[in-house]
């Protein structure tokens, strides 16, 4: 199978004080690692969720991939081209392949052009002129279920489920051939986030599309992905196919977040508390391995080592001295 | 049987607005009892934090009650003048946000706020900051204090919410308003928070109106929910029957559209088709007819009324119609 | 394809922004009046050789210092030029020299507003730096250095008003061009592959103008103010040419034996000065959306 996406080792660093600053205060390290050493891939035609809570780094990754973010060391290679190093305009003809839809789908609209400027927009910007543009809106629009009358809409005309499909076809332009979607069901009510995540899945048969989903919703995450990657302080902890994940958790936090959704039953309430404590600050770093601070199952191996990627049956990979499988 | 803490009867409410009336709240009906959990579970547009700002008080200047009353300890809610809002507000009836900086002033140490809100206890100063104090550890604040001086910021977002559920619970009151708690809030720290308020009970003993949009929380914690769609109440059970005997084709279907209901990995999930209707435009008859798969005639002419399915639970759909 | 929400509530076609604005601003007195005075204002200024009953070079010594009449309107100056002339096209100096600088100052700031809030970070450091500096430094003293230098005239004045506008304008296009580039749709764009110059000129300019037009708009009238003083003071424009400042100074010198000379050259400034800023104002309410005045 071919992996569309692969990414190795990556690393991203962001400056948190100023250089003079840093000197007056006498910070050792400016820095923060939102993404450390991450290594992953995505196959064509699947799904894979990254799944991680606030300082995961899972947006972080996400905003790497499309070279919104500059990265210091790894290596993310798209269809085999390596990106890494690449200046802005070598970037610009590989954005074509990736999509990208955002969290809040209206303010990802720009507000002063309207929807047919909106979905000319990609073509423009690739000066791609060998097309009928404005069929090519039409076509998007029906793609994603919505009449030729949005042409004329703006973003703050458009309903939050609308203006998601509008994002959708914007994204569809160029025919990538793999989508981040970050938090494709956010802020949507339960009895309609089935809508933008069906229509997913039906672009996904339709041309054999990819997804790199980035959520924290995990309830989701499950019925939708066949692989997932689980991010905890910038680094992958677990990752491998869903069904299993979900199931037998191999990485006590996995259990953790596993345990912690609310299940919509009163006969199946949570009498334990699987995780205390809060999420460290990337400014300090646990010692050793970082999730010992709040692992039931911590021992003194893990307050001074740092565990390295495990490869487990089933294709999964924990990074855990002692995983729960 | 004990007088219910809070009853809302009959009550509607409408905003004023340039398109024309917004019937944001019709006919709603609610009763809390001493020491119940009541939830109310809705998606966006059902009222439920119209129905909330009412019974605080704190509706928008263009909103106005057009019918029925809010009865609090005794009390008409909506006759009640800014003083003696101020004596219940804190005191009797309590509230905390999705967003703990609601109830966090930025500019105040934590201690400062506690014991302000203490303000009508008569008791000394160094009292009201160990009762504060008392109130951090449990809330499960370590070093409570030395934190109690800090300012908000120095907080995470979970620890402002316990900090907030601290100062809620501080004066005892009859009933806490939780309005989606823990919806800012990570997975494991919302579990944090719930496991929180279930502890509390213990000390606790008070009523807790538990508003939020997610059933997984609903059924965590709550004894009894109200089921609300559009402005309107369309069912009312205890927690078990409404789970395993919902009776209101909406609650059928929220159920079914629940992800983390589902047992088998689906890639296609169900969703209810349609929209939620303009509150300013209301059909006529069943607010849920068009969306209705069990809808027949008298649905879509006329208004059901609330009828009972069985002990404490009932519903706003002909098809229980006697 | 099962699609729920296809229902898009366009209201029927809006009435053009202009016009929305228009509207409120005839229904603001104020707004009414500034209107009203700015549009005299630019009347007066483009018909002056119209509207001008001399010429306002003319000179004719028997006939100075006459107090207003049928022939002189506004009576005649100390050189028995017609005063009412001199008016007329002191107004279309005043606009073309505030329309001009402000203009220049407008187009200088948005481009280094710009270049500051988007570009890398030295470049935005050094940017402010300049700006800073500048607007450190008191206007009057650049003003009489650069007389100093380049002689007084139209385009020194000209020069001194833009150098000193540039930052202004420049810090308030930065502030929005940095907030905007954070902005959800800036990032999505980025994320389609456009680059930095479309973005600028097809997102952030847009969003950006609006304000700065207002500002300028409000800058109008003190531009016109500071020509004015620079001529009273003697370093702008140089005699004969009819800037309502030099009237005002010859005003002043011969207050004693005519009153006229002062108001002729006072009034019209006051009456501009207020009426750009009663439009100006009224315009930043029209815009406001939020404001619902109906």
């Amino acid at each position: 199978m071919t992996e569309l996406l692969s990414i190795k080792n990556l690393r991203v660093r962001f400056r948190t004080v100023g250089f003079v600053r840093a000197l007056v205060d006498r910070i050792a390290d400016p820095f923060i690692d939102a993404v450390l050493d991450v290594s992953l891939s995505v196959r064509a035609g699947e799904t894979l969720g990254l799944v991680g809570e606030s300082g995961s780094g899972k947006t972080t990754l996400a905003r790497a991939v499309l070279g919104l973010v500059p990265v210091h060391s790894g290596s993310i290679t798209v269809e085999g081209k390596e990106l890494v190093g690449l200046k802005e305009s070598e970037y610009r003809s590989v954005r074509k392949s990736l999509g990208m839809m955002f969290q809040d789908p209206v303010a990802s609209l720009s507000p002063r052009k309207n929807v047919g400027g909106l979905l000319a927009e990609p073509f423009h910007i690739h000066r791609i002129r060998d097309v009928d543009i404005d069929k090519e809106a039409r076509r998007l629009l029906s793609i994603v279920g919505l009449h030729d009358g949005f042409l004329a809409a703006y973003a703050h005309q458009l309903s939050g489920g609308q203006a998601r499909r509008v994002g959708v076809a914007r994204t569809l332009a160029l025919k990538p051939k793999l989508i981040m979607a970050d938090e494709p069901a956010a802020g949507l009510d339960v009895s309609v986030q089935g809508e933008i995540l069906n229509l997913m899945n039906e672009l996904q048969k339709q041309f054999g599309l990819s997804y790199l989903i980035v959520t924290h919703n995990l309830p989701v995450i499950r019925h939708v992905s066949d692989r997932l990657a689980i991010m905890y302080l910038g680094r992958l902890v677990e990752q491998g196919p869903t069904r299993s994940l979900f199931a037998r958790p191999a990485h006590p936090y996995t259990q953790a977040l596993v345990a912690a959704v609310p299940q919509p039953d009163p006969d199946k309430r949570r009498t334990e508390l699987e995780l205390q404590g809060e999420i460290p600050s990337l400014r300090r770093r646990p010692s050793g391995c970082e999730f010992h601070t709040r692992c039931l199952y911590a021992q003194d191996r893990c307050r001074v080592e740092a565990p390295l990627p495990t490869p487990l049956p089933d294709g999964r990979e924990v990074r855990c001295h002692f995983p729960l499988i | 049987m004990a007088e219910p803490l809070l009853t809302i009867d009959d009550l509607s409410v409408e905003f004023a607005t340039p398109r024309g009336p917004v019937k944001a709240l019709r006919r709603v009906d609610l009763a809390v009892n001493p020491g119940r959990i009541v939830g109310i579970v809705g998606e966006s547009g059902c009222g439920k934090s119209t129905l909330v700002s009412t019974v605080m008080g704190l509706l928008a200047g263009n909103a106005q009650v057009t019918s029925g009353s809010i009865v609090f300890e005794g009390r008409e809610l909506q006759d009640l003048d800014e003083e003696e809002w101020r004596d219940i507000r804190g005191r009797r009836l309590a509230m905390v946000f999705q967003d703990p900086m609601t109830s966090l002033n930025p500019v105040m140490s934590i201690a400062t706020q506690m014991i302000d809100i203490q303000h009508r206890d008569p008791a000394p100063r160094a009292d009201k900051l160990k009762k504060a104090i008392a109130w951090l550890a449990r809330v499960g604040i370590s070093d409570p204090e030395q934190r109690i001086q800090d300012y908000p910021h120095r907080f995470s977002g979970g620890m402002r919410q316990r900090i907030a559920i601290a100062m809620a619970l501080l004066m005892n009151p009859a009933l806490l308003i939780a309005d989606e708690p823990t919806t800012a809030l990570d997975v494991t720290l919302e579990a944090q928070i719930i496991h929180l308020i279930r502890q509390l009970r213990t000390e606790f003993d008070g009523a807790i109106l538990f508003v939020s949009h997610n059933l997984g929380l609903i059924a965590e914690i709550c004894d009894e929910v109200v089921v609300m769609y559009a402005g309107e109440v369309v069912e009312h059970a205890e927690i078990r029957r409404l789970f395993h005997s919902p009776s209101h084709p909406y609650t059928q279907l929220l159920l079914t559209c629940d992800p983390a209901r589902i047992e088998s990995e689906e890639r296609t999930l169900p969703t209810i088709g349609g929209t939620v209707p303009d509150l300013a435009n209301l059909p006529k008859g069943c607010i849920f007819a068009a969306r209705c798969p069990s809808a027949f005639d008298r649905c879509r002419v006329e208004a059901p009324g609330t009828y009972p399915v069985a002990d404490g639970h009932s519903v706003r759909c002909f098809l229980h119609a006697p | 394809m099962t699609t729920a929400d296809t229902a898009l509530v366009i209201p029927p076609r809006p009435e053009r922004v202009w016009i929305t604005v228009l509207k409120r601003l005839i229904s603001d007195p104020l707004g009414a009046l500034g209107l009203t005075l700015v549009v005299l204002l630019v009347v007066s200024a483009l018909g002056a050789d119209f509207l001008a009953t001399h010429d306002p070079f003319q000179m004719a010594p028997r006939q100075r210092m006459q107090d207003p009449s049928a022939a002189h309107w506004l009576g005649t100056d100390q050189l028995g030029r017609d005063v009412y002339s001199r008016v007329v096209h002191g107004g279309r100096i005043a606009l073309w020299v505030s329309l001009v600088a402000v203009g220049l100052s407008l187009l200088g700031g948005l481009v280094l507003g710009m270049l500051a809030g988007y570009g890398p970070r030295w470049l935005d450091n050094l940017l402010v730096l300049i700006f800073d500096s500048v607007r450190s430094f008191p206007t009057i003293m650049f003003a009489l250095a650069m007389v100093t230098l380049l002689g007084p005239s139209l385009s020194t004045i000209i020069t001194v008003i833009v150098v000193a506008s540039i930052p202004v304008y420049g810090r308030i296009v930065r502030i929005q061009t940095l907030s905007l580039k954070e902005t959800e749709f800036v990032l999505a764009e980025r994320a389609l592959g456009a680059g930095p110059i479309r973005i600028l000129f097809s997102h952030i300019l847009p969003n950006v103008i609006g304000p700065l037009l207002i500002l300028a708009s409000m800058e109008i009238p003190v531009v016109i103010t500071i020509e004015a003083g620079l001529s009273f003071l003697g370093l702008g424009v140089r005699p004969p040419t009819p800037t309502w400042g030099s009237i005002l100074q010859d005003g002043y010198q011969y207050i004693r034996d005519t009153p006229w000379l002062v108001v002729s050259g006072g009034l019209p400034l006051i009456l501009t000065t207020l009426g750009f800023t009663f439009l100006g104002e009224s315009l930043r309410d029209a815009f406001d959306p939020k404001l619902n005045r109906h």
